[in-house]
């Protein structure tokens, strides 16, 4: 007997089936505009490039007034991907954006500003205290700047939002800007 | 077959809408990517973004088989239960019997009793001490408060213990900061459903709270002949949650209250009762490595005429540390004690003997990082588990990985595994009163497995891809004396073969396709002197394949369409015929925090069976759904 009443609803289903695929189809490409949402990937690249206007690098950081910003990634080939796209023909304070993927910390000489991907707490305390001087430093994973990192990114909501240590940026002779620390959702060393 | 025509077709469909989308949506792509370069901080920061992955990242680069199944994977999903989302797991067995019990398992053994699986809801082990398997009746959480659920298939001993021998589900909810303010739900179908609602609310300078009460209650389900099956029941929840102090350095309090099922119970509905209270606390020593100890209690008690009447009090701690060490050495240590009062009365059918045992569990891990190069890293860990039957097992196991870019790495892995005896190994009588046709398994020793993986997870042009091959080997499994009395015992051994694999792919920035490939191969024989011919079927009814394919679309204007083809291979013994079942969910977001969705379940076939025999097992029914989230 649910044999016989499966085998009879099974057309009613494959019409209903045939008019979702329809819909889907006409609607796919429309909808693939229309969504408001960003990738979380580029929303990051977008903060890395926008943080250097917002920050204070010691005199003689730059040779030249025309002197490329290089903005190193560490383990992420998505932002990479987004901010090289990102930053073609964009400048900050004159000067033009350089994207770099980079596999080992030696390749750091030239980057002003570095960004690593989330990882294990152990490697990242690894990672963080041979990176010379005036970098700005940003993380994504929960308690990194108290290991160092001058802006970390956290997700809330949906959103990426980021908190920032001056204290440690100013231990690696970079100021933040108030503009900066005022966007902030959390300030170390400010409370909540 | 029908369904196998309709799985067909519907994937033909799927690649050909790929090709349309794929093309116009890159395009569209480039351009937001520029466009957000010229939005102020404020702005982006209130941009929404379509995946937020966070924390799950850094699983990336552990040297296992793990598939996280996110929040919003849940949420997009059909499911309605802690069983249905784990459905979502391709490297996971799971089998509906009746209206709320579930067989789950990973790399096969999948049965009602399965018991190489260790599940963890927030670091709380759920397993009942009396088979090392999980009464999935009795575990719930609320959907919509999970963070993720990890799912790592493979022996995971060195780090969770005896029980870990073919994974690991560890169910993570969200912090009480993350669920904050109020949110309603009410899912119902026909013959069943439930309802929740949660408050989040901030303990000012101190932290956040949340507190949830959840009702759940299914109708009975059927079998082929149209008899109902008497398996209908519901269940209430409440809980809480607290989280003090900041993330890695701060105090977490949880507890639940559950009671649902029959009364009197039966075997199909037993009534249930249950509580669990847990703290966890995790901070840094002042050289700033961290520390974390978490204690907890847990009641469960089960009771039904017929088979189990079972009472289990459980006192549990843990502590592990992470010393700073010289790059490129890590070191993470630990030690934990579990402690279980069980006590099952005699039933009509059976009786443990005796009826009340004091169980105990020590053990301490050591697990050692070395990165041998830049991109090598070597995992040697081991763990000393002492339990009240067999004494101290050692639980050891080696990892290498090799990182070749930052997202495609290349793993492997030796570990030895144990399942110690639980109850029903060693203590397990039937009938109730002498004289027994099996009476227990007073030398019953422990499982083991050698277990053997390689793996490869990588990502390249917005897909990520993971792929995993397996041989564990198996000596001592259960089986039983042909004398009668029949007694339990280690007669059977062999090895499961076989291969996970899934991948995932961001289409378009609306648009997100899976994919999910298991194959099994087992190879289980008695060993020399065992006659139980019935032995080897009754350790797991497992299909040879079973595969899945997923999507997620956002229609635009608060509109969400999802899919889910799953199949399910045939399963040998008892005889159960394959099966495809598709799950749809239509969501839309109404106004800020109103969302409607209606959920369908098993679309293309009216019902089907997924465990036992067909003739009296429950047939598992396409259902609909309307689901209503009102948060404020």
């Amino acid at each position: 007997m649910p044999r016989v009443s499966a085998v009879r609803s099974w057309g009613l289903w494959k019409c209903v089936a045939a008019g979702l695929a329809t819909c889907w189809i006409v609607l796919a490409p429309a909808l693939a505009q229309t969504a408001a949402a960003a990738r979380e990937s580029e929303v990051k690249a977008a903060f890395l490039y926008k943080f250097g206007g917002y920050v204070d690098w010691p005199a003689g950081t730059f040779a030249r007034p025309d002197e490329p910003m290089v903005i190193a990634i560490a383990g992420d080939d998505e932002v990479a991907r987004d901010l090289e796209q990102l930053v073609g023909g964009r400048t900050i304070a004159g000067r033009p954006v350089l994207a770099r993927r980079i596999r080992e910390p030696q390749a750091l000489a030239g980057a002003h500003i570095l960004f690593i991907a989330s990882t294990r707490d152990a490697r990242l305390r690894e990672l963080l205290p041979p990176i010379p001087a005036p970098i700005l430093v940003v993380t994504e994973q929960e308690g990194a700047l108290r290991l160092g990192s001058s802006i970390n990114f956290s997700a809330q909501d949906g959103r990426i939002r980021f908190s920032a240590s001056p204290a440690a940026a100013e231990a690696r002779g970079l100021r933040l800007s108030s503009r900066l620390l005022a966007v902030a959702q959390n300030v170390e060393g400010r409370g909540r | 077959m029908a369904f196998g025509t309709g799985g067909a077709r519907v994937r033909s469909i799927l690649v050909a809408v790929a090709g349309l989308v794929a093309l116009p949506a890159t395009v569209a792509q480039t351009a937001v990517t520029s466009k957000l370069a010229d939005l102020s901080l404020e702005e982006l920061s209130n941009i929404e973004v379509t995946s937020v992955s966070g924390r799950v990242q850094s699983l990336q680069d552990a040297p296992a088989s793990i598939y996280v199944i996110t929040g919003e994977d849940i949420r997009r999903s059909s499911a309605t239960s802690l069983p249905e989302a784990l459905r979502l797991a391709p490297n996971l067995q799971v089998g509906q019997l009746n209206a709320a019990q579930y067989a789950i398992s990973a790399r096969g053994f999948n049965n009602a009793i399965g018991n190489k699986l260790l599940v963890l809801i927030d670091g709380r082990t759920v397993y009942s001490p009396l088979f090392s398997g999980v009464f999935w009746d009795s575990n719930d959480v609320m959907l919509e408060d999970v963070d993720r659920i990890e799912v790592i298939s493979g022996p995971g001993g060195t780090i969770w213990g005896a029980n870990a021998v073919n994974g690991v589900i560890n169910v993570i909810t969200r912090t009480a900061h993350a669920t904050q303010g109020t949110l309603g739900v009410v899912s119902r179908s026909g013959d069943r459903g439930y309802e929740a609602a949660r408050f989040g609310g901030s303990l000012g300078e101190a932290g956040h709270f949340r507190i949830y009460a959840q009702a759940m209650d299914r109708n009975n389900t059927q079998r082929a002949d149209a008899f109902e099956r008497p398996d209908a029941a519901s269940k209430r929840q409440i809980g809480f949650r607290a989280d003090l102090g900041r993330p890695g350095d701060g105090l977490t309090l949880q507890g639940d209250l559950y009671r649902g099922g029959k009364e009197p119970g039966i075997n199909l509905a037993p009534k249930l009762r249950g509580a669990n209270l847990r703290a966890r606390w995790t901070s840094r020593t002042p050289d700033g490595s961290p520390i974390m100890l978490q204690a907890y209690l847990d009641r469960a008690e089960r009771d039904e005429t017929a088979v189990f009447r079972n009472h289990a009090d459980t006192v549990d701690f843990q502590f592990s540390h992470e010393p700073i060490m010289q790059a490129p050495h890590q070191l993470l240590w630990g030690a934990g004690y579990r402690r279980t009062r069980d006590r099952n009365d005699p039933s009509t059918l059976l009786a443990f003997i005796p009826a009340t045992r004091t169980l105990a569990w020590s053990n301490i891990f050591a697990q050692y990082q070395h990165r041998i190069t830049p991109s090598v890293e070597a995992t040697l860990g081991a763990k000393l588990e002492r339990n009240v039957y067999t004494g101290v097992e050692f639980l050891p196991s080696a990892r290498l990985a090799w990182t070749h870019t930052p997202k495609n790495m290349t793993w492997t892995a030796l570990s030895r595994a144990v399942r110690a005896p639980a109850r029903l190994d060693r203590e397990f009588f039937l009938p109730a009163q002498a004289p027994y046709s099996l009476a227990g398994g007073a030398s019953f020793d422990s499982e083991v497995a050698n277990v053997i993986e390689a793996g490869h997870r990588g990502f390249a042009r917005g897909a990520s891809y993971s792929i995993t091959a397996f041989h564990q080997r198996y000596d001592r499994l259960r089986s039983s004396s042909s004398t009668v009395p029949r007694r339990l015992e280690n007669g059977i051994e062999g090895s499961i073969s076989g291969l996970e694999s899934w991948a995932s792919w961001q289409v378009s920035r609306a648009w997100r396709l899976g994919a999910g490939y298991l194959a099994l191969h087992k190879a289980l024989r008695l060993k020399p002197g065992s006659s139980d011919t019935s032995g080897i079927a009754s350790l797991g009814n497992d299909p040879r394949r079973q595969w899945s394919l997923r999507s997620n679309i956002d229609l635009g204007s608060g509109g969400e369409f999802d899919l889910m083809l799953r199949h399910v291979g045939a399963l040998p013994s008892p005889s159960v015929p394959r099966y495809t079942a598709v799950d749809a969910r239509i969501g839309w977001n109404l106004k800020p925090g109103v969302d409607v969705s209606l959920l369908a379940q098993n679309l293309l076939d009216r019902r089907h069976v997924e465990f036992n025999d067909v003739a009296v097992a429950s047939q598992i029914e396409r259902r609909v759904f309307l689901k209503l989230a009102w948060a404020l």
